[in-house]
């Protein structure tokens, strides 16, 4: 791989945070196969490419998930010692309301593995999970509950993580539908 | 009108998060079939054209070749 310039490359002058507010999950151990990381990487851009689709066992599929506006983050966790770095992705998120489903959700991911594909305001995509590691839920840093007055936003945040050895996009599919063998 | 060009593979017909076009629902006949010519070019994994659809997009007869042709990240890396 060789190194090239790189240079302020805001395409149409759009550089927006945060996250939209769908994400995408699914459990780890639904997914028949991952897209592969860079083996050898040609220029930089590739070497942050994820290739090719997350793809589904036979009747399992992805879901979708709402989440409120300005709420939801993707964060990139620098991790590790001299020669050890690696990172820890983060995606945090708040539900409103406290209904069956979400809470049923907590329930289920509190301590089970996830996959999940976070989009960014300009519609890159981010997938936590991969053949080896999965995403994993770590708690509700802004917490979860009633609140205290009645102006409180009653409701459930989130925090998932999933470590990884370097950073990548995904350009690939998220099937909402159930795969089948043909 | 894009169902008599394409089959859905792999999936029972439904939605899909696709980059750039968002979510499409397959189940439904309101894609056009200019954006699943692209996808199926793209190694869109869950669509296969028909003989028809070659036709009508390439010009060539299905006579002696496969009915579908899938073109899939999987089978292109073997």
């Amino acid at each position: 791989m060789e190194f090239t310039n790189i240079d302020k490359n805001l395409p149409n002058g759009e550089n927006m945070g945060g996250i939209v507010q769908k994400i995408y999950f699914g459990f780890w151990v639904d997914v028949e196969t991952f897209p592969t990381k860079p083996v050898t990487p040609a220029t930089l851009e590739d070497n942050a490419s994820l290739t090719g689709n997350i793809v589904m066992k036979t009747g399992k599929r992805m879901f979708e998930m709402y989440i409120t506006d300005d709420t939801g983050e993707f964060n990139v966790e620098p991790v590790g010692e001299v020669d050890g770095k690696s990172f820890v992705l983060h995606l945090n998120f708040f539900h409103p309301g406290m209904q069956k489903k979400i809470l049923g959700f907590i329930n289920a991911a509190k301590n089970d593995n996830l996959v999940f594909v976070v989009t960014d305001a300009e519609g890159q995509q981010y997938l936590m999970g991969d053949a080896m590691r999965p995403a994993v839920y770590q708690g509700a840093p802004n917490g979860s509950g009633t609140g205290k007055e009645t102006a409180a936003r009653k409701g459930m945040s989130c925090e998932f993580t999933y470590k990884t050895g370097n950073v990548h996009v995904y350009t690939g599919t998220v099937p909402l539908t159930e795969a089948t063998s043909v | 009108m894009w169902k008599k060009y394409f089959k859905v593979i792999k999936i029972i017909p439904g939605e899909v998060v696709v980059p750039v076009y968002g979510k499409l629902d397959f189940s439904k006949d309101n894609i056009s079939v200019e954006v699943c010519r692209k996808l199926f070019e793209s190694d869109f994994p869950y669509l296969a054209i028909t003989a028809e659809g070659r036709d009508f997009l390439y010009g060539t007869t299905a006579t002696n070749k496969p009915l579908i042709k899938t073109k899939t990240v999987r089978s292109r890396n073997g």
